[in-house]
């Protein structure tokens, strides 16, 4: 030990104990605290929403309403957690119908899905015509993967409420997501001629229209209608996110910077700092384009989640984790295990994606079974599903080639020839049809 | 389509009045997504001596949900707005933040604020003082938020001799002991959970005077013999009064571990704050009966009978120390154990006094006469504090 160091230590070890406080404290990387230069630094953001303390049924269901519609536009689970605490007198087995819904929304929002759908199902059963119970369940059906009782929900739908909130509906819950439907067209023509009035069933309109149009090849719709949907609603953070997924996905970068940059430009705490969504893309973005801020952002990325283990909450983070071992780990072994895990909660398009990704990576098509059995079930037409499946598709029988001229029983050993498989597709176009 | 078509929409006589309503009702189902962190606070509370200190780190969201703070209203807060609302922001915390030492609430004293930051979050820090009893376990009651927001939570640390324990807090998990990890640590070295719940026992009998107090007041005419007048007498052999005394403290102890164990092994719930009203009561009453013959006959049916009043008693303490669920059979027979040691302790301790005593007249009228005065004036002063008619007496 140096004497200088030597000497500092005796100096600590009289005033507090040498070697006492080290890294294993958990609190100590927490230790560090300021206080600010002048009364006027703004040190962090309001969320006001200030509601009387709500004393009849009525008041909890209108503000209950409130908050959720807040939440979904901000992206913070506060509201949710407000609107679970405001309900929670009025919550029972006896609970009126619109309370369960409410209750069935902040499920969803959970990921809860088989509990949302319990609530809803005991709302149909006595009121087979409330369109919210329909609505949502539609939308707990599509999560779970049950993409034919969703689109029959949505049917239900047509006469009990806007025809463009049901045709949305009804497109939204599409197997076949790779051809303009009749449906699609004419939620093509409302939404350009007679979009819904108010503004969240607006916004929410133009976005269901938004995503099935991209998976439909109809790529300028697409953007007109995110831009409409982002004009509406300009701090929706899960719509931000949605757009730049967009963006990514059409190989934009550099107009996916230069959102990123306008969202957090007029704000003092940069609002993708605070949504985990948003952190992702931006991360993802960085290191597409090279820019070394990805590691900060993949470094508050897994904080957060050791901060929703800590909450026992991991399991709504687990598509997003998956993604994340994939595109900024790289550890497709990790990206398997957690898109699979995430595979037996969500069952969207994002999630099937996910598991065929990490699969054709690692060259384990065997793995990916179950999402492909999804896609024949459900009979599921995705241009891009379907792409990445005709992929594993070859992949498994280049292995099983590999396996019968090498003649090797353990197929695990087998490094199977790599085939290059953007080469493959581009000479034959994968044959798979579901 | 023929859906699209607007006048069947509001052609149908019962729909068509549902859906102008769905149009404002509606509540857009958007696919679940990842957004912000939830709310959620940081908590250490240490104890050093009397002085204890409690650190909690909440965002600055949230502690402005606490109190108006955003005067302005422009959504950002600033330095200034946290102090100016430092007052009713103190206020708050120290109404919903309770530290207790030794089962006595600690004083508030001060706070200081400063700002500090968890996953790229802004978080206020609220330095918060206290005075504390010098000895015994920490424990905190956090209920900051739950009311408003049911996905609140708060990662709490407790310090104290040289313990630390740490838990999630919930709306229904919002207590946090050091204690069972005393009992935990120490297992480590060497000593076992048994052992550490058995000092807890003998603690609890030999601290807690009411349950002492009652036991006392039914082993005091164990010695003594009651004639058909209702008038004591002195017990004319030492073999028989033993026997009373071991058939009441037998009893006491069969009644009590029953209720004791029901309770923590979760096969009755934990009744209600009456409870310790009705352990007062037991102590008033079987001090009556000294005095003149008011219960049944003979003294250990009584003691059985109310030893399941008092197991009540014993298992709220138990629950104090962080007792519940998970492995309780060792802690369980631990504790119990430690409260018959600590009642076989005072057995031990007055039964040659009171074999000695029961032939002098004195000890008819002064000792079980005038004690069980004493511990029915007690007893009467407990349960009226127990129901908030009377305030805690000074010291």
């Amino acid at each position: 030990m140096p004497p200088l160091v030597a000497l500092l230590c005796l100096l600590q070890l009289l005033l507090v104990g040498c070697g006492e406080r080290t890294g294993s404290d958990p609190g100590s990387q927490l230790n560090g605290s300021w206080i600010p230069d002048s009364r006027a630094q703004v040190v962090g953001r309001a969320n006001p929403l200030e509601l009387q303390p709500a004393t009849t049924l009525q008041q909890a269901l209108v503000q209950a309403r409130t908050l959720i519609q807040r939440g979904q536009l901000s992206a913070d689970p506060r509201y949710y957690g407000r609107a679970e605490a405001l309900l929670a007198p009025w919550y029972s087995d006896r609970a009126n119908p619109q309370v369960r819904v409410l209750m069935a929304t902040i499920l969803q929002r959970r990921h809860q899905f088989p509990a949302a759908l319990s609530e809803l199902q005991q709302v149909l059963a006595a009121q087979p015509d409330n369109p919210q119970a329909l609505l949502s369940q539609a939308f707990v059906y599509r999560a779970s993967g049950q993409l034919d009782q969703a689109s029959s929900s949505c049917r239900r739908l047509r006469r009990l409420t806007q025809a463009v909130i049901a045709l949305a509906c009804e497109v939204a819950t599409e197997s076949d997501m790779s051809t303009p439907s009749r449906a699609f067209k004419a939620l093509h023509y409302m939404l350009d001629h007679s979009p819904p009035e108010d503004l969240m069933s607006n916004q929410w309109a133009q976005r269901m229209g938004a995503v099935a149009a991209q998976s439909r090849g109809q790529l300028l719709a697409a953007e007109r209608w995110f831009l409409r949907a982002l004009d509406l609603t300009p701090d929706a953070p899960d719509l931000q996110a949605q757009w730049l997924d967009f963006l990514l996905d059409e190989a934009r970068l550099d107009d996916a910077e230069r959102f990123l940059q306008n969202i957090d430009a007029p704000a003092t705490t940069a609002p993708t700092l605070q949504h985990d969504g948003l952190l992702l893309r931006r991360a993802i973005v960085g290191r597409r384009l090279g820019l070394e801020q990805w590691r900060a952002d993949l470094q508050i990325l897994r904080q957060r989640q050791a901060l929703l283990a800590m909450r026992g909450e991991a399991d709504l983070h687990l598509r997003e984790q998956a993604r994340q071992a994939l595109e900024l780990e790289d550890d497709p072994a990790r990206a398997l295990t957690l898109a699979l895990d995430n595979w037996q909660l969500q069952r969207e398009v994002a999630d099937a994606t996910l598991v065929l990704q990490a699969a054709l990576q690692l060259q384990q098509p065997g793995a990916a079974t179950g999402v492909i059995d999804w896609l024949r079930q459900q009979q599921v037409r995705h241009p891009r599903l379907q792409q990445l499946a005709g992929r594993l598709q070859q992949q498994q029988l280049s292995l099983q080639h590999a396996n019968v001229e090498t003649k090797i029983v353990a197929s695990e050993i087998v490094q199977p020839p790599i085939v290059e498989p953007h080469i493959v597709e581009r000479e034959e176009r994968p044959t798979w049809q579901l | 389509m023929a859906t699209l078509s607007p006048t069947l929409r509001w052609c149908h006589p019962r729909t068509g009045l549902l859906a102008l309503l769905a149009v404002t009702l509606l509540i857009m189902p958007i696919p679940p997504a990842l957004g912000h962190s939830a709310s959620t606070a940081y908590v250490t509370a240490a104890a050093d001596g009397r002085a204890a200190s409690l650190r909690l780190d909440l965002s600055v969201t949230d502690s402005a949900s606490l109190v108006p703070m955003d005067i302005n209203r422009d959504r950002q807060i600033t330095w200034g707005e946290l102090l100016d609302a430092q007052p009713a922001l103190a206020a708050v915390l120290a109404s919903n933040l309770q530290l207790s030492r030794g089962g006595k609430g600690c004083t508030y004293m001060s706070e200081s604020l400063a700002m500090t930051e968890h996953n790229g979050e802004p978080y206020v820090r609220f330095n918060l003082a206290y005075a504390c009893a010098a000895r015994g376990a920490l424990s905190l009651d956090y209920r900051l938020l739950f009311a408003r927001d049911a996905s609140h939570r708060a990662l709490a640390q407790i310090r104290a001799d040289g313990d630390t324990t740490a838990a999630l807090l919930s709306p229904t998990h919002n207590h946090l002991n050091n204690h069972l990890n005393t009992a935990g640590n120490s297992a480590a070295n060497g000593r076992s959970t048994l052992v550490n719940f058995w000092r807890e026992g003998v603690a609890h009998i030999l601290a807690g005077y009411d349950h002492l107090l009652f036991l006392l007041t039914l082993l005091l005419p164990c010695v003594l013999l009651r004639t058909k007048g209702g008038r004591w007498q002195p017990s004319p052999g030492i073999a028989p009064a033993v026997r009373q005394i071991v058939a009441v403290v037998t009893a006491f102890t069969l009644g009590h571990s029953i209720t004791l164990a029901l309770v923590i092994l979760g096969y009755i719930p934990q009744p209600g704050p009456w409870i310790e009203t009705a352990i007062a009561l037991s102590i008033v009453l079987a001090a009556l009966n000294n005095l003149t013959p008011l219960l049944p006959q003979p003294g250990w049916l009584l003691a059985a009978a109310l030893g399941l009043l008092h197991g009540f008693g014993f298992a709220g303490a138990l629950r104090d120390i962080g007792l519940e669920g998970g492995q309780l059979l060792l802690p369980l027979l631990g504790f119990n154990l430690g409260v018959e040691s600590g009642q076989l302790l005072v057995v031990a301790i007055v039964l040659p006094l009171l074999l000695g005593l029961r032939r002098y007249p004195f000890y008819r009228t002064g000792v079980v006469a005038g004690g069980s005065c004493c511990a029915a004036v007690l007893g009467a002063i407990w349960m009226l504090q127990t129901l908030g008619i009377l305030g805690p007496l000074a010291p």
